[in-house]
């Protein structure tokens, strides 16, 4: 019964683990408005979409908010 | 945190006492032919066991020299005996009952059976809620007359009681308030039924134990029972639907010795967007949760103590969700399912930590429950990972109490209650709805009790105090510090016989204005508004007056309770014509009076030439209205409830248990505030059966189809009325649960 209870708890310490390091590196397709249109600048993933999103993205001097959506 | 837990190891007790061995017997009271496998319970130290199979039983360990015995087995009446040790005979009679009739509750003033209390509270396993399987608590909850739920898609669902949902319904587990951010109409119960066996509900103001707030009512969700004395259980339960190809899983572990009792359970549900009707997908309807669960008991014979934490963790998709100012209601619904979780999300994590201590004392029993709550909500909206909305809520609370019985007939319940909040945005989010603010609370009570052989009377006072301070300036308003005082009191009659219950209670109730409703200024991308709050709200104050009257024998039941609740500066949220953000802008504001009115009636008929036939009804009514005739928004439309339930004997080792049909019929509503819709009249039809398989460890396989008929129905309480989404269609689910493990000592 104890190794019973040993495995249980080793299983729901591994799923938490396996659970919470799901989703770390997150990846979206991300654009930025231009005109009545729209530029697509392709996937980004992690650290980069976070600086994308927090920064927006430079284009001619030009400011631009970038907007990413997972596919 | 330190100090929590130091005050709470100040009052463990230390105290030698001998182990005491309790043998007693379980029989027919009219065959007087032993009553094998009843469950008995010693209420006050949750330590049970079972009863073999020639009745007799034996409890081990420090017993209290008087306590409450509680022993139910199927096909009779639940049993609840006061034991005196010293002269108790060890027998336990049982009378064969049908129809289970009473219950012994435990958020009353007393832990009294049903029918003794002035205050009706409606009681409910909740296996007899999932007889049906649902796919969230707020679904189970609204099988209870007088309950409704008001649902984001399958992932947020919030009860509704007597027309009344959100702050204005305390929820508690096991006597801790759970505080969850309710306030936000998109935030859920933050709970899921992982180990909860039964709850209660007390509609309207009545109680005075659970402090300001609860105008709706209390709804307090008490755990499973421990694992019967001297075993261990290593338990499993999946649950599988079809229509949003979700799954929800659980594993449990229960011990219980003479000692000490534990109770560890964990969870994991995972549902893709779910399907409507026409076979299109809600889009972003998706969610997923995991939780866990511990408790831990243990006892002498003049204390109890329990140690209990939950874990709730939720990420929700949020449907419906657009800045456009034309909507597109089809742009919501998707020819794909989706199960990533996407943006805009919601993402919950729910810590739930208390620790109770109950002292026995010859006349009675005190009890302090201290505990704490941490919620964090975070919202991404626009950006994938930097949140909209990220905010804390730490709640430290404390609830003393106790009760005296000052001679048989008369007793009372005094105690202290209160909570000190905190909340808080982090500087993670680019947004705020609310500012960093603190909020204190403090309540003092008294409840005195005097029975009769056939009938109680109940009547208690209660003062409290709420302060609530902003920390900071929040959009152009200034810091913000508010002080709420009220008294209310409750005093309530009942005469019971063997074949009927009357009941009258009139009471009072205050909710001081939440914070959001103070101060909001901001866009709410979970409910889809800008809402703006008003600093000079005053308190809600409610009087109510109910009413019920039960009608029962061995094979039928009938129940009516009507009510009345009148509440004064009652505070809405109402739409304008403004836009912000191509949002609807929504202000918080008073109304002086509303008139909240309706009744609840049951049936329940088991016939005696049928004893595998039981026959449920139930029809639920509530109106609002202003002074002035105006309705009030947001009120559930009118509900009948209708189950027919074939419950068969064990005839073989594989054997079906119960099938159960359900109906459900909800009338139209017309009766609209500005700005609200209609809403249309819709049945609903589901069907389960039941099977057991009664091996040494028995395995119960559950099936069923809900929403039968596949209807497209909205209904008046979704959140997502305002895009026309529709209810999900047909579902179908498979059920398994079994004891991996079962150990004796």
């Amino acid at each position: 019964m104890k190794k019973q209870t040993v495995k249980l708890f080793a299983f729901v310490i591994l799923s938490s683990a396996v659970l919470a390091a799901c989703g770390k590196n997150k990846c979206a397709e991300c654009h930025y408005d231009y005109g009545s249109g729209i530029v697509e600048i392709g996937e980004k993933c992690g650290d980069s979409l976070k600086v994308v999103e927090a920064d927006g993205i430079v284009v001619n001097d030009t400011l631009y908010e970038v907007h990413c959506h997972e596919h | 945190m330190k100090y929590f837990i130091l005050i709470a190891l100040a009052f463990l007790p230390v105290q030698t006492i001998f182990s005491q061995t309790i043998n007693g017997s379980v029989i027919d009271a009219i065959s007087q032919s032993a009553v094998p496998f009843a469950n008995v319970i010693v209420v006050e130290i949750d330590l049970g066991v079972k009863s073999n199979v020639d009745g007799t039983f034996e409890i081990q360990g420090k017993l209290p020299e008087k306590f409450t015995l509680k022993t139910s087995v199927p096909g009779y009446e639940t049993s609840i005996l006061s034991i005196n040790l010293q002269n108790w005979d060890g027998k336990i009679v049982l009378n064969s009952k049908h129809i289970e009739l009473d219950e012994i509750t435990v958020s009353g003033p007393q832990s009294a059976l049903q029918k003794e209390n002035a205050i009706r509270i409606e009681t409910k396993k909740l296996s007899e809620l999932n007889a049906i399987s649902n796919v969230n608590l707020g679904e189970a909850l609204a099988q209870i007359p007088g309950v409704y739920n008001t649902s984001t898609g399958n992932a947020i669902a919030k009860p509704v009681v007597r027309g009344l949902q959100g702050i204005r319904v305390v929820s508690l587990l096991n006597g801790l308030r759970i505080e969850n951010q309710q306030w936000g109409g998109d935030h859920g119960i933050g709970l899921t039924d992982l180990g909860i066996g039964s709850v209660e509900i007390i509609k309207g103001p009545a109680s005075l134990l659970y402090g300001a707030d609860a105008l709706g009512g209390v709804i307090y969700y008490i755990d499973e029972a421990y694992a019967p004395q001297g075993k261990s259980e290593l338990g499993f339960q999946t649950l599988n639907f079809s229509n949003t190809l979700g799954t929800i899983n659980k594993l449990q572990f229960k011990r219980s010795s003479d000692k000490s009792r534990l109770a560890v359970y964990g969870s994991y549900s995972n549902h893709a967007d779910y399907q409507l009707p026409s076979g299109k997908f809600a889009e972003n309807s998706r969610f997923s949760d995991y939780n866990f669960k511990m408790s831990y008991g243990m006892n002498s014979s003049k204390w109890a103590m329990q140690i209990r934490y939950t874990l709730n963790g939720s990420r929700i998709g949020i449907p419906g969700h657009t800045h456009d100012s034309i909507i597109d209601f089809a742009s919501f619904q998707s020819t794909d399912r989706g199960r990533k979780l996407r943006i805009p999300v919601q993402i919950f994590m729910n810590n739930l930590l208390s620790v109770e201590n109950k002292f026995f004392t010859k006349r009675g029993e005190m009890s302090l429950l201290l505990g704490q709550t941490v919620n964090r909500l975070t919202e991404f909206e626009e950006k994938n990972t930097i949140p909209g909305i990220d905010m804390f809520l730490s709640n430290s609370l404390y609830h003393f109490k106790w009760k005296y019985n000052i001679t048989e007939k008369i007793s009372f319940v005094s105690g202290a209650q209160g909570m000190f909040q905190w909340i808080k945005n982090t500087n993670k989010g680019t947004e705020a709805l609310l500012p960093n603010a603190l909020m204190l609370d403090n309540g003092i009570y008294s409840v005195f009790s005097y029975h009769q052989k056939k009938w109680s009377i109940q009547t208690g006072l209660r003062i409290d105090q709420r302060i609530v301070k902003s920390l900071t300036a929040f959009n152009g308003i200034d810091k913000l510090s508010r002080n709420f005082e009220s008294i209310n009191f409750s005093a309530g009659w009942v005469r019971s016989s063997e074949w009927q219950t009357f009941r009258v209670n009139l009471s009072s109730g205050f909710r001081s204005p939440h914070l959001s409703e103070l101060m909001s200024d901001g866009l709410h991308h979970g409910t889809l508004r800008y809402e703006i709050g008003d600093v000079n709200l005053k308190n809600e104050r409610a009087t109510q007056i109910d009413i019920s009257y039960e009608l029962q024998n061995e094979h039928f039941q009938f129940i009516v309770n009507p009510f009345y609740n009148y509440i004064q500066n009652f505070i809405t949220i109402t739409p304008s014509d403004s836009m912000v953000y191509n949002l609807p802008v929504f202000f918080y504001k008073q109304k002086e009076l509303v008139h909240l009115f309706g009744s609840d009636f049951s049936l329940h008929y088991h016939p005696h030439f049928a004893h595998w036939l039981h026959l449920d009804a139930s029809y639920s009514m509530i109106q609002a209205q202003e002074n002035n005739g105006d309705a009030i928004a947001l009120i559930p439309q009118n509900r009948l409830s209708s189950n027919i339930k074939f419950s068969f004997e064990e005839r073989s080792k594989f054997y079906i248990q119960e099938i159960v049909f359900q109906h459900q019929f909800f009338s139209q509503q017309n009766r609209i505030a500005e700005y609200e819709t209609n809403s249309s009249a819709y049945n609903l039809l589901h069907i389960s059966c039941n099977i057991k398989w009664n091996l040494n460890n028995p395995i119960f396989i559950g099936a069923g189809v809900k929403n039968i008929l596949n209807e497209e129905y909205v209904d008046h309480l979704s959140r997502l009325k305002n895009i026309q989404m529709p209810h999900p269609g047909r579902n179908f689910y498979v059920s398994l649960k079994m004891n991996l493990i079962t150990t004796k000592k």
